[in-house]
Formats: C-alpha cells, structure tokens, sequence
C-alpha cells in the first residue's frame, strides 16, 4: 500500500496568516489557482519546509537570520503580534492502517523535523517538490557544472559529489600548499643575516663552504667541517678547541661555579628562586601541614569509633526503620544526653566530618614531609657541588662564611625548624654576580673570533638549516600527498560516475515517455550524458538529445524551443519521482506549466492522468486556463480545485469559496473602515451563485483577456439570459448601482470609477456604504414571493427557472416594495 | 508505468538501499579506497573523518587541511631522523 497525504493545516506560515485547513481525503490531489502574489505557493512552501531537515526553504537558506531571509521569512509578519504560533500540519494514512499525523512549528532554531516527515522520507528517494523556476533555471542558466550538482541533489547524490568537490579542492589546496615558499624565503633571509650576506641560497654545502672559508679559516685553517651534524669530525675539534680554550682562561672553571651558584640561588623574573628557597618553602609548607594536623587530631580525639558511627549512622538516617534506642550502646533515646534520634544522628555526622577533615590534614602532612625531605635532599646535593668548587677555587673567605648555614643544612631533620638561610642568601647572591663578571671580562677580552662564538654561530645556523630542510622535505610530501590525492580522486570519481550513470540509464527510458507525451508527435530521444570520470576538470552532466541523424548527442538548447528543454527538466523530475518514490507517490507542482501553449498544458494534464494513475498531485498553477481544463479533465472525486481571489494581510489567501458574511462588511462600514475588497467578493460571490442558480453559460472570453472572471461580465451573462427570458430589469428612480446598471443595459460594468481592479485601491467611505446599501436592495429584488432567495434551474418545458422552495418561476420582485 | 507495477518495483529495488543512499555508497567508496595496496591509507583515513563523510560539519576544511599539514609534517621530520 501507499501513504497518501489527508488533510494540510497551515497558520501564521508565509501568506497564511489565519488557520486554513485543506481536506484531501481519502488521497485527493489539490489545485489551486492564484494570479501572482496571492499566496499560492505558501502551500508548497509548507509542503517543503514540514518535510526540510534544516525547517528551512532550500531558496530561502537556512544561515541567513542576520539578513531575515532564513528562517524569519517563514513566519507571517503580524503572527507574533496576531500570537498565532507559526506552525504546517499534515495528516497521513497509509490504509488501511488509520490516519496519522503531526504539526511542525517555525521556531528558531528551527524544531526537529517531525518523525512522520522522516519515516516517509525513508522510503522516498527523490525529491517531490519540483518548482517551475527551478526547471526554467535548469535549461537556461544553469552550466554543466552546476546541472551536475543539481541532478545529484534530485537523486538525493548530495554527499558524494560534495565527496568529489571536497577532494578537488582538497588537492588544489595541498598543490598551493606545496608551491607554497613563503618559510623557505623567511629562512633564506634568516640565513643571509647570519652570514651577513655571506649566503643568499638554501643549500646546505653553500652554508658549510661560508663556515669554512669564513668563521672557521679566521680561527683555525686546519679545520673544516664536512657537514652540520654534531657528530661532524670537524665540528668536534671545534668543541674540543672550545674546551681547551675555556680550560685557558679559565671561563670553564667559572661556568661550572656559576651554575652550582645558581642552582642554589637565583633570580628569575624579579623572584630569588634555587634549591635553597625551595627548601625553604618546603619546610614552612611543612610547619603548617604540621600544625593542622595537630588542630584536626585534636577536635577528632573524641572521634575514634568512626567504624561504628558509621554504621549507626546509615541506621539512624534509614526512615523506614523504627528505632527507639541507640542501635550501639541500646540506651533509649529519650535518655541520651542528645535527647532524641534525631539529635543523636546529627552529632554522629558532626563527628564523623570531623573525622574525614582529621584525614585529610594527616595525607597533607604526609605529602608535605615527602616534599620537605626531597627539597632537603636536592639542597645537599647542590651544596655539595658548590663546596668542591669553592674549596677548588681561591673562594676561601666565601667558603667560610657559608660553613655553618651548610653544616645545618646537612644536620638538618624533618622535625627540626627551619635552616636560617636570611644571611647567607645575600652572600651567595653576591658570589654569583662576582663570578659572571669575571666571565663576561674574560669573554669580553677574547672579542668575536673565538671558539665558543664559533659554536653559538654554528648552533644559529644548523637550526637554520634544519628548518630549511623540514620544509623542503614538507614540501616534498605535500607533492606526494597532492599525487596520490589526484590517484585518489580518479578512483572515487570512476566509482561515483558509474552509480550516476545507473542512475540515469534506468532513468532514461522514463523521461522519455512522459517527455514524448507531453511533447506529442516525433519527439527527439533525450540523453543524460554521465559525467566523464577521466576528465579532470569540472564535474559536468551532459544533457543531450537526437536531434537528426546527422545531428545526434547534440546539446538541446541550440536546437530545441524553450518549452521544449523546458518539458526535459520536467520529465527527468517527474521520472524520478515516479521511479524512486515508490511507496509515496506524491508530486507537488509550482507553477510549472508557464512557459506552456494550450497544446502542452492539455499533454501535460494528459500525462498526469495517464502515466501517473495513483499518485497524488498537489499543484499550483497562476495559469487559469490549466487549473480549467484539469477541472473539467480530472476526475471531481479525485480532485480538490480551489481558487483563491484574494490576499489579505491580516488574514491569508481568500479562496473563492470562502464566504464574506454582510456582517463582516457593515461591521468595518461602521467602523468607517474601508470595505471595497469584501463588497467587491460579496457581489462575485451573489453574482456567481445566481448564475449557477439560473444555468447560466457564460462566453468563453478570448485567450488575451485577464485573468479571471469579473463581476461585469457575470452580470452581462445574467442580464443576457434575462432578457432571452423577455424579463426586464426595473427601473429604479435614483439607483445608481453599477451592477444593476450593468444589468439593464446588458455591458460589462466600468470599474473606472471607485471600485477599481486594483484591489488596494478604494473609494470614499461614502461611495462603500451606498453600494452597499444599493446591492443589498437590488438582492432583494431577486428573492421569490415566497421569501426564498434560491432559484434552480429550469425543468424541461419550463423557460424561467424555478423557486427552490416552491418552483415558482423567476419573476422581480416589486421594485417599490424593495425600496 | 504505476509505483505498484512490477517494473516500478524492480527498479525500486535496484535503486534503493543502498543504492541511492549516498552515505553507504560513500562508505563502501572509502573502503575499496582502504583496501587497495597502493593507497596512501594514512592519508584516506585521515579524509575518512574529514571530507569523506556524508555528515561532514561546516567546519571540515578547517580540520581537513590541518590534518594534512600535520601528515606532511610528520613524514617530513621522520625523514629528516631517519638521513
């Protein structure tokens, strides 16, 4: 079985701003009529947007709120004000299980899509939406490149061909990132600065010549370095060079005191940091671990049943146990010096968080002591190292200074205070700075061409040269991955084009038939020509036709009519949603037969009952003679036509059977509020019923003139009928109604005046109300003598037709009387 | 032709699952993709949870083009180790 669509409730969505409901049961297929802007496409955008994953319209975007073009644009501008909740229902059946159905409100962010939409959507592959623009924009602006994308997004191929986009444009990126120098040039500068203009070019062996010919030939011709590495032989003659060097001026022995020094202490960031502080800090991090442990042990002496306390405390708490004494020791409640069970839970729990914070003060303690013997144990070691050195050197008088703050150092116990280092940091502080001097003096005397300046350039220039080589060796690999990306690319477009062509193989023999009907007579065989998965460049779809036999896979635009390429977009659509949808067979149609002559709209309304028997259309049309002939062509049963005349802001599209009450009119009257629009709609309306009442034909206009019927000519086919009849249309003194005149002389009325076809446009509040009043007078003149208002039509034998009520034949009524 | 004609129904079936569904046929692309000999499958498998995904999020350049700089990289200061 197949689900069919039941009933569509659109409020506060597009143009509908008011409920309006659309009974389609049990499957009927919808047509509405509208001119332009009349709101008739607001059904099929809620058709799209109940069924939208994103609760957008693919036109409208849905990343544009910034702009009020994305979701905004969905709800009525006054719902808000109106506090109608935006909101598209539909009601499934799907027999013979019952009706189902949900609603789907416009929010922001849009709501979820409802299960029902996603349920049907599993079983649907093709999109059933198909709008004339998008057809017309198919075959006349669209590039190959961009038919492609849109044929994948019918075949719902979306993800792969954004699959292939992604992987070209990936290997474009990875291609630019390759060609890419910009490090390369920043490192060719880092270089040329290095060697002061030395060495403008990326090359490794350039670099080592400029180090042998200029840094090293200065200090020592006998070395030469065969390449940058450190386990270069050159280059560890230059660190042993260094060595000997330092050992000579003594910067060695220096460098080694000054780091001890500054192990010990240092400054960093305006901060004495070093072993000594952190020992220091250990100790008073320490003391107050100490001391809090102290404090806790003691408030939690008391606490020393905890395992018991524990136990009684998940009985006392437990609600559902009665309990009247103490589950440990049995004395009765009442007699505990808490007095209660309540009170006696409470003071269990006091004592037991006295406990977990006696706890935690031991772990802080514990981790605090660790620390403390750590730090104490790097300060030893550190000042081990310093006493060697000073005792090598001729720090003699320094050393002795230092004694007795490393003698308690070394004595130092965790249960001791802490070591008084406030007099010997300032010392030690002093013994560094004195011995960096020494250094810089030395360095300074020594001037640029030394060893150890050799190394600091050498060091410069291999990290140069290292990041000169990680890029060209990126470089090389971004090429590697851009190869093996286009290999990539190759395979997976093979793969693609091989399901697009199955695709369309099995959709080829589908398009052509509905094409050939809607088309008649020697229709061309349409082609979809697969995109070329060999080709490199942009993924195109072909779309060709037989034209001749001299002239076959030709492209149709140069050689068919516009209607013509125009049926293809339409066949290829409505092929696919026939051979992918098949458990809904669901089409709606937006105004899709506009660039259609009589000849086609007749084919295609053919087409539709013949090729397409069990599915259900809901169809737009601005074209009135389409929505005619599917009238007269369809099966009433089967169709439902609406016809909307109107479009009100603070209400919605007005279909034609929507019936304007004399109330609604001389309520806005009264309020002196125009009501030109709603008189307009009650004279039709009269107009019409009467017509249909007598059986009356009227002319079929000529296919130039508008649109619609209009009023005039309603009234020129009754009066014409009258007067076939011999009944005169009275003469009422000082009647100026242009109805009625248009009654008595038999012409189209002349909407010139006040009541123009402009719907907007309206005449004085006094000019509404006396046509008004004038065509409520003239109605009356039209009622039986019975009363009766309705009329049928004549009988066989009988001319005039007949009072519904009691077929007494029609007659006006006194026209004094009315008055 | 009606969608309950056998025809209507065989094509169905050979255009259904997984047929149309694009996520699958991705899927089973990539992995033909994996288990070729020549394949670069680091570099696949790094695409696999960037561009190669049906559900691929907005921001999937951003992820994929670092993941290839870091690939590249990578390679580059293995080779660098290795000479």
């Amino acid at each position: 079985m197949t689900i069919k669509l039941q009933a569509i409730t659109v409020q506060g969505f597009r143009a509908y701003l008011a409920p309006q409901s659309f009974d389609l049961r049990p499957g009927k297929s919808l047509a509405i009529f509208a001119p332009n802007a009349k709101g008739k496409s607001s059904l099929v955008d809620a058709i799209e947007v109940f069924f939208s994953e994103t609760g957008s319209l693919v036109r409208l975007g849905a990343k544009k709120s910034d702009t009020k073009a994305g979701p905004e644009a969905l709800e009525h501008v006054l719902a808000e004000k109106k506090k109608i909740v935006p909101s598209i229902g539909l009601v499934f059946r799907n027999p013979p299980a019952a009706e189902y159905g949900e609603e789907r409100q416009i929010k922001r962010p849009p709501a979820a899509r409802p299960k029902i939409a996603t349920d049907i959507l599993k079983g649907c592959k093709h999109d059933f939406v198909v709008r004339g623009h998008e057809l017309r924009s198919f075959v006349e602006t669209q590039t190959p490149e961009e038919r492609y994308t849109e044929v994948s997004k019918w075949f719902g191929l979306t993800p792969l061909v954004t699959a292939q986009k992604n992987l070209r444009t990936l290997r474009k990126k990875v291609t630019e990132m390759a060609d890419d120098d910009k490090v390369l040039v920043a490192r060719s500068a880092d270089i040329s600065k290095a060697t002061v203009g030395g060495v403008t070019s990326l090359e490794e062996a350039d670099i080592i010549k400029w180090i042998n010919d200029v840094l090293l030939a200065a200090l020592d011709k006998t070395i030469a370095l065969g390449s940058l590495k450190r386990d270069d032989p050159g280059y560890l003659s230059i660190v042993e060079k260094k060595r000997i060097e330092d050992d000579a001026l003594g910067l060695t022995a220096l460098d080694e005191l000054l780091t001890a020094l500054r192990t010990v202490v240092d400054e960093k960031d305006g901060a004495v940091v070093g072993r000594a502080r952190d020992f220091r800090a250990a100790i008073t991090t320490l003391e107050s671990a100490q001391e809090s442990e102290t404090n806790e042990r003691a408030a939690a002496e008391k606490s020393i049943f905890a395992k018991i306390w524990l136990e009684a405390q998940d009985v006392l708490s437990n609600g559902a146990l009665t309990l009247e004494q103490c589950p440990v020791c049995e004395t009765p409640f009442g007699e505990t010096p808490h007095g209660s069970r309540r009170a006696v839970s409470a003071s269990v729990g006091q004592h037991l968080a006295l406990l977990a914070a006696y706890r935690e003060s031991v772990e802080t303690l514990r981790k605090a002591r660790a620390a403390a013997e750590h730090a104490h144990v790097q300060l030893k070691a550190a000042i081990g190292s310093l006493e060697r050195l000073l005792k090598a050197g001729k720090y003699q008088t320094e050393l002795a200074g230092l004694e007795s703050y490393f003698i308690a150092v070394e004595a130092w116990k965790p249960a001791d205070a802490p070591v008084d280092d406030t007099s010997v940091l300032p010392l030690l502080q002093g013994l560094r700075d004195k011995a960096s001097g020494s250094a810089e003096a030395i360095r300074e005397r020594q001037g640029e061409a030394t060893f150890a300046g050799a190394i600091v350039k050498l060091n410069e220039l291999r990290r140069i040269a290292d990041s000169i080589c990680e890029g060209k060796l990126e470089r090389d690999e971004l090429r590697k991955i851009s190869e093996a990306l286009e290999c990539t690319v190759q395979r997976i477009d093979r793969d693609i084009a091989g399901h697009v062509a199955s695709l369309l193989d099995g959709l080829r023999d589908e398009i052509n038939r509905i094409y050939a009907k809607i088309q008649g007579g020697a229709a061309v065989k349409v082609g979809l020509e697969s995109p070329d998965p060999e080709a490199k460049g942009k993924l195109k779809l072909g779309l060709v036709i037989d034209f001749a036999d001299n002239r076959k896979g030709v492209n149709p635009a140069g050689y068919l009519s516009d209607s013509q390429v125009h049926t293809i977009a339409l066949s290829l659509r409505l092929a696919a949603i026939k051979l992918f949808n098949p458990s809904f067979p669901f089409v709606v149609l937006d105004d899709v037969v506009t660039s259609y002559d009589s000849d086609h709209r007749k084919a295609l309304a053919a087409a539709m009952a013949e090729e397409f028997a069990g599915f259900q259309f809901v169809l737009v049309t601005h074209d009135e003679r389409f929505f005619r002939y599917l009238k007269e062509h369809m099966l009433a049963g089967e169709w439902l036509f609406r016809q909307i005349t109107e479009m009100e802001n603070e209400f919605g599209p007005r279909y034609m059977d929507h019936k304007i009450a004399d109330e609604v009119i001389d309520t806005k009257l009264s309020k002196g509020e125009s009501a030109a629009n709603e008189i307009r709609q009650a004279e039709e309306e009269w107009l019409l019923a009467k017509a249909r009442e007598f059986g009356i034909s009227l002319r079929i206009r000529d296919v130039d003139k508008p649109y619609a019927y209009d009023r005039g000519e309603v009234a020129t086919g009754i009066a014409s009928f009258l007067k076939g009849l011999k009944i005169d249309t009275p003469i009422l003194p000082g009647f100026s109604n242009p109805l009625w005149t248009s009654l008595q002389a038999g012409e189209v009325e002349n909407f010139g005046s006040h009541f123009q076809d402009n719907p907007n446009a309206t005449g004085s509040a006094g000019d509404e109300q006396k046509r008004w009043t004038e065509f409520k007078q003239f109605r009356e003149l039209f009622k039986c003598k019975c009363g009766s208002a309705r009329f049928k039509r004549p009988k066989v034998g009988v001319t005039k037709p007949l009072c519904h009520k009691c077929e007494t034949p029609f007659a006006f009524q006194d026209p004094n009387g009315a008055a | 032709m009606t969608p309950q004609d056998p025809a209507a129904e065989q094509v169905a079936a050979q255009f259904g699952s997984p047929g149309l569904n694009a996520a699958s046929v991705l899927a089973a692309t990539v992995e033909k993709e994996k288990a070729r000999k020549d394949t670069d499958l680091e570099l696949i498998e790094s695409l696999e949870s960037t561009i190669l995904r049906a559900d691929a999020p907005d921001s999937v350049w951003e992820q994929t083009v670092a993941a290839i700089k870091k690939l590249a990289l990578s390679r580059a200061k293995s080779r660098m180790e290795n000479s």
